[in-house]
């Protein structure tokens, strides 16, 4: 199976075929042997080189966890740090996501992070906002957490007014 | 004796550590729970449970009448409070005591007077302690800004307005210059009514590069209180605490000797007795002065637990018996090693420390040579909204301090919390701070720490990690592919072990 896999901007080919009882992962043409075993919520995964004369590092052990997100990321724990991670079977629906790294093209949504409500909303449709500039409070768990835009752009829909309870997931406002 | 059967008015971690301490002295633990609670941590662990209301605070946790109707029915003669809460509620306490139920702590009256900072103060005045230049009387509505400036005159600048129901760095402001007192008399005054019903505040001078040192006391029924050596508390983040540490590094055994003096003399003054803890400021010159008495257990004790080896929670059930304290008061002040404690809370440091609640999907906890987990969470289980967001306390102890740093850093690298964020990558991130390691720090540090960073995350993944996130992510969605999946879900939805190595072996290229 051919993919590609996008972390903070950067793209990269994956190439994983079935060797044995583990796989052959090639990332970007560079192959490595992967050896997954599943415990409970969380991998056991082992990278090694390919036998061959370039062959120098040792089986390295990982501990990985995968979390699905809202935009169909990914979440993945190497080892307890996490990153960010999108997957598309083919280059060709990475038009379709609207959500791209850094400045991004399309509109953006600001969802809420968390079920709380809205003590505040700083901005207007038309209104033109940085990136991570503050745009919305939201009050939960007693304590009020500025949300900021998630780029740079123009507010085109401001979907909800202060005093309104929101779940997590609810879009607050779309930048485009 | 009394105290067979103790009911915890609490949740989440302190009610775990209560229940605890009740099972290894063979006492029966009662737990409550609101809705929300009902399959909690604490819950599972007590020898009976009851409910007491809808999950709103206000609606249970705090409903004192209800938690005395339980312990009451179900013969519990005591109830111990935890932190938080009812914990330094009076009313609550009195009411215990009208019940004929032992509440674990100070009396009401002490309560009340330690409670309020200006009575505190002249509690610690008579009994020779240094106190924060600063006002003695609480300066009501009814005193106007002339006069209060008048008073800052006499006191000096930079200096504080305090609310004198204060707490958790609510109606606090400081105050620079004569220009901005009205301003900030207003703002403190307007807070404190709104969060504590009481718009008194006073002034005090403020201390430069001070650092946070507390010492935990004990106080029995026959007049004996005994200082433990210090903790350092300085690492605060907007007046939170968020590391803690003992012995601090700050402190020289003459020093040491001063501030234990100082706070048992203050609690002696006023025939203290249970667990309480003096707050101190200490500046760069090594004066010290009294800040406040918290008259209950404190979040950070485990770590003066670890280097004296006393159950802090087991003496406060003897102390509340009428045990006499016989601990030898030497040893409470020669610490063996150090302790340090990190408070993980279901927040996302990298979103600006928001809160993060939510469901657990997978949770685990590290161990090891001096590791001590104080947790209240589970896998599987939700951070509810209406509380806290702290799931636990990760504690590391080393014979010095460096053994005991680098013992925290390694359990932070087990600590594996699957679902929601948590403060861990933050911790990561500090500990490896120089100014940390070197233990260079006040007060303020973190705070302009935090002031000068741009937003990057506390731990960037290094092109290696990434490497490996992109395999993980294309095994994932070959998986996937396949009608195959290892990622975490909800419960329901979660696959097997088995399932998913079946999976993994179902795969065909």
């Amino acid at each position: 199976m051919i993919c590609d896999v996008e972390i903070n901007g950067r793209i990269r080919r994956v190439d994983v075929q079935r060797q044995g009882r583990g796989f052959v992962v090639a990332v970007d043409g560079r192959k490595q042997v992967a050896d997954v075993t599943v415990l409970n919520a969380t991998w056991s995964l082992i990278l090694s080189d390919p036998p061959g004369p370039e062959r120098r590092r040792g089986r390295r052990s990982y501990e990985i966890a995968l979390e699905e997100r809202p935009a169909g990321e990914l979440s993945v724990h190497v080892n307890g740090l996490h990153v960010s991670v999108s997957v598309a079977a083919d280059r060709g629906s990475w038009a379709r996501r609207g959500h791209e790294a850094g400045g991004g093209k399309g509109p953006q949504k600001l969802l809420a992070p968390m079920p709380g409500k809205v003590v505040k909303v700083m901005v207007k449709p038309g209104d033109v906002v940085v990136d991570r500039q503050g745009v919305v409070v939201v009050e939960a768990m007693k304590m009020e957490n500025e949300l900021r835009a998630p780029k740079a752009g123009t507010v085109t829909e401001v979907r909800i007014a202060e005093g309104a309870s929101v779940e997590a997931g609810t879009v607050l406002i779309v930048v485009e | 004796m009394s105290l067979q059967k103790i009911l915890i008015a609490n949740r989440g971690e302190i009610a775990v550590r209560v229940i605890r301490a009740c099972r290894d002295m063979g006492v029966q633990s009662v737990a409550v729970y609101s809705e929300c609670d009902r399959s909690a941590r604490h819950v599972r662990m007590a020898d009976e449970a009851y409910p007491i209301g809808p999950n709103a605070p206000a609606d249970s946790y705090l409903r004192g009448d209800r938690l005395i109707d339980v312990a009451r029915n179900c013969g519990a003669d005591g109830v111990h409070p935890g932190y938080g809460f009812l914990a330094e509620n009076q009313s609550f306490a009195a009411a215990c005591r009208d019940a004929g139920i032992i509440f674990i702590g100070p009396t009401p009256e002490l309560i009340e007077k330690m409670g309020s900072k200006t009575a505190a103060r002249r509690a610690a005045i008579s009994a020779g302690a240094p106190v924060v230049p600063g006002t003695e009387e609480a300066l009501g509505t009814d005193v106007s800004d002339e006069a209060v400036a008048l008073l800052a005159g006499s006191i000096g600048y930079p200096l504080m307005v305090k609310a004198v129901a204060g707490g958790g760095g609510k109606g606090m402001r400081v105050v620079g210059s004569p220009a901005e007192l009205s301003n900030a008399i207003r703002a403190a005054r307007s807070e404190a009514a709104a969060s504590f019903g009481d718009a008194s505040i006073f002034l005090e001078r403020q201390i430069g590069r001070a650092r946070h040192i507390e010492v935990q006391l004990l106080g029995d029924q026959h007049g004996t209180v005994l200082p433990f050596v210090e903790r350092e508390c300085s690492l605060q983040r907007r007046h939170q605490k968020v590391i803690e540490e003992t012995p601090s590094a700050a402190v020289s055994s003459e020093l040491r000797a001063r501030l234990t003096s100082a706070a048992a003399s203050v609690a002696r003054g006023v025939g203290y007795t249970n667990a309480g803890t003096i707050e101190f400021l200490v500046d760069e010159a090594g004066d010290f002065y009294f800040l406040e008495m918290n008259t209950r257990l404190q979040v950070e004790h485990p770590i003066t637990e670890m280097v004296t080896g006393v159950d802090l929670v087991q003496w406060q059930i003897r102390i509340a018996r009428g045990e006499r304290l016989d601990l030898d008061p030497r040893a409470l002040l020669a610490p063996r090693g150090h302790a340090i404690e990190c408070r993980i809370i279901a927040e996302d440091p990298d979103a600006g420390f928001m809160p993060s609640p939510g469901h657990i999907s997978s949770l685990r906890v590290p161990s090891g040579p001096g590791i001590r987990d104080d947790g209240g969470a589970e896998s599987g289980a939700e951070v509810p909204i209406f509380y806290d967001p702290m799931i636990s306390k990760l504690i590391a102890w080393g014979e010095t301090r460096t053994q005991a740093i680098a013992r925290m850093r390694r359990a932070l690298l087990e600590y594996e919390v699957v679902g929601i964020q948590t403060s861990i990558p933050f911790f990561r991130w500090m500990l490896d701070q120089p100014e940390f390691e070197a233990a260079r720090f006040d007060t303020t540090y973190l705070d302009r720490l935090l002031k000068n960073r741009r937003g990057e995350p506390f731990l960037a993944a290094g092109e290696a990690d990434e490497e490996v996130a992109t395999i993980a992510a294309a095994l994932h969605a070959a998986l996937k592919g396949s009608g195959g999946s290892a990622t975490v879900q909800g419960a329901a939805g979660r696959p097997s072990g088995w399932r998913a190595r079946a999976r993994l072996d179902g795969l065909r290229p």
